[in-house]
């Protein structure tokens, strides 16, 4: 149920011209540009479903990889077969029910200790793929159906509008309202009749959901995977890094955070190889210390002056 | 049936018994005051009740069903509310968000979606708060905070309410303003448990007394027969008690 007034019109106006000039793009833009753009989707879509859920809730998960990487694998393992949609929709499907196990063990546990265990959890099932490749098919990493840039590019164009609409409405939603209560206090919370558990391990499932699609939609990038490229750890900690860049208190903040980080580091990568890292690093730091609620954060600070 | 029973409820923690083999039995209606030393086992009890913690052994049963180890979500849905000791308000939504949140939750009994409301402006009017309704709950007073805090007990339409120290902390005026509230609470036919430390308030206040010590019931009666009763002036009232 809605408490607050409903999205200003000159808001969804904005939002709905960035999504005509995206769905415009490729028509007008080189590849390496479409390229580029897809990439920053990727991290909108990955920033976003982390917020969902770590925002309201106070948890850190640093399994992001985990779910991207299982939607990169069931494309590899489904993509000759089925429909890219279809596969993609699997993609989050696999994830989703790999986030309610997740969810069923560790949610109970607090805050620094979930974030150990979903780094933990990351890494081994990285270890685990990378095992079973070994020793059990006997490979190193995997083909996988590769698309065109222009279906990469709108598979996550699609991708990453739900993810972006989804999260907006959970927001606005009593459940939002609900995990918002929960992270305040978990106590007072359940004492009103909320099932604390129940809407933290269906809130995760959604925010894995998300990244499975991700992984499935993006995985038609590449045309070879290894688990240490679809599992990396970068996967799992760059999304944390721009939501926090962004400012997680407004939903615009991960969505800013990801879209200018993704392209500072395009940027950096091509102009300064060897010092990309360092610059970026620099740029995370100031960040931290200077600006703790974000981009959004100092926005919101000078429309009030 | 009893409305709210125990039955040999015991709470250890540790080798500590919070509460040991208390039997108690409480009927609808009234105001029931709890009191007894610090570290009595009070707010155990209350814990207890609302399934913040399961009892060690024994059972509890209200409205004749056996509550004891059922989740604290499931037994306020069964109509027990509370209120804590330290506020636990939801500090950065509003007083209207925090009370629709146990309306939409905690009353889901007959919740229905156009009256939400309406429901809950009547309530912050109720107590007095209507003024506070957009204001987000961590720039309140204290006295304002323990009203929202009783608001949104009562928002999850209890039949049982347990308030653990709510004048605590209030001066005089607010005082007789959180007490007119709890009587008025008790007017609309909702049995309260109040555990207080002020004695001249728990005895006006109370239509029956239950004094713990070391997590046992020592006394058990009217507020007459408790500033009387030997054992309660002994351990906990004092010779010069209070009234």
């Amino acid at each position: 149920m809605d408490l607050s007034n409903g999205l200003p019109r000159k808001e969804l106006s904005v939002w709905l011209a960035l999504l005509l000039i995206a769905l415009a793009l490729p028509s007008f833009s080189p590849p390496y540009v479409v390229l580029s753009v897809t990439s920053i989707y990727m991290y909108v879509t990955l920033a976003v479903s982390w917020t969902i859920f770590c925002a309201p809730t106070g948890y850190v998960s640093l399994a992001t990889a985990t779910f991207f990487g299982i939607g990169i694998y069931v494309l590899a393992l489904l993509g000759k077969t089925l429909p890219l949609p279809l596969v993609i929709f699997l993609g989050g499907v696999a994830s989703l029910f790999l986030g309610i196990l997740v969810g069923l063990i560790c949610l109970r546990l607090s805050g620094f200790y979930f974030a150990v265990f979903t780094f933990g959890l990351s890494e081994l099932i990285r270890n685990s793929v990378l095992w079973w490749e070994h020793n059990i098919t006997g490979t190193v990493g995997r083909w996988i159906p590769s698309g065109s840039a222009g279906k990469v590019y709108y598979s996550m164009l699609i991708v990453v509008t739900i993810t972006v609409i989804t999260s907006y409405l959970i927001g606005r939603s009593k459940y939002g309202l609900a995990l918002k209560g929960i992270g305040e206090s978990e106590e007072a919370s359940e004492h009103i009749g909320i099932n604390v558990t129940l809407h933290r391990i269906g809130l995760f499932a959604v925010s894995c959901f998300f990244m499975g699609m991700a992984g499935a939609a993006m995985g038609t990038k590449f045309s070879y995977i290894d688990p240490n490229s679809a599992f990396s750890p970068l996967i799992s900690f760059t999304p944390v890094l721009m939501s926090l860049f962004g400012g997680v208190g407004k939903g615009y903040g991960p969505i800013l955070g990801a879209f200018i980080l993704t392209f500072i580091s395009e940027l950096l990568l091509s102009r300064f190889p060897y010092f990309y890292t360092l610059i970026y690093g620099i740029i995370f730091i100031v960040v931290i210390l200077f600006m703790p609620k974000g981009l959004a954060g100092v926005l919101t600070r000078t429309e009030q002056a | 049936m009893g409305f709210l029973e125990g039955n040999k409820v015991s709470k250890h923690f540790g080798g500590l018994a919070a509460i040991l083999d208390l039997d108690f039995r409480v009927d609808q209606g009234g105001i029931i005051g709890l009191i007894g030393p610090n570290g009595a086992g009070k707010t155990t009890l209350l814990n207890l009740i609302s399934g913040s913690l399961p009892p060690s052994s024994g059972e509890i049963r209200f409205k004749g069903e056996v509550i004891s180890g059922l989740k604290p979500h499931l037994i306020c849905k069964k109509g027990i509310a509370r209120t804590f000791q330290s506020v636990k308000l939801f500090g950065n939504i509003t007083v209207f968000q925090n009370i629709f949140l146990a309306s939409v939750y905690g009353g889901a009994r007959d919740f229905r979606k156009f009256d939400c409301k309406k429901r809950i402006e009547e309530l912050l009017e109720f107590s007095g708060i209507a003024s506070k309704s957009g204001v987000l709950a961590r720039d309140l007073r204290i006295v304002e905070q323990k009203l929202v805090e009783l608001t949104r007990a009562l928002a999850t339409q209890p039949d049982l309410l347990l308030l653990d120290e709510v004048i605590a902390g209030l001066n005089p005026a607010e005082i007789a303003l959180a007490c007119k509230m709890i009587k008025q609470i008790s007017d609309r036919g909702i049995t309260i448990i109040m555990v207080e430390h002020v004695m001249s308030v728990i005895m006006s206040m109370s239509d029956r007394i239950i004094v713990l010590n070391h997590g046992e019931k020592i006394a058990d009666g009217s507020p007459e027969e408790i500033s009387k009763d030997r054992k309660v002036i002994e351990t906990y009232l004092g010779e010069d008690a209070p009234c």
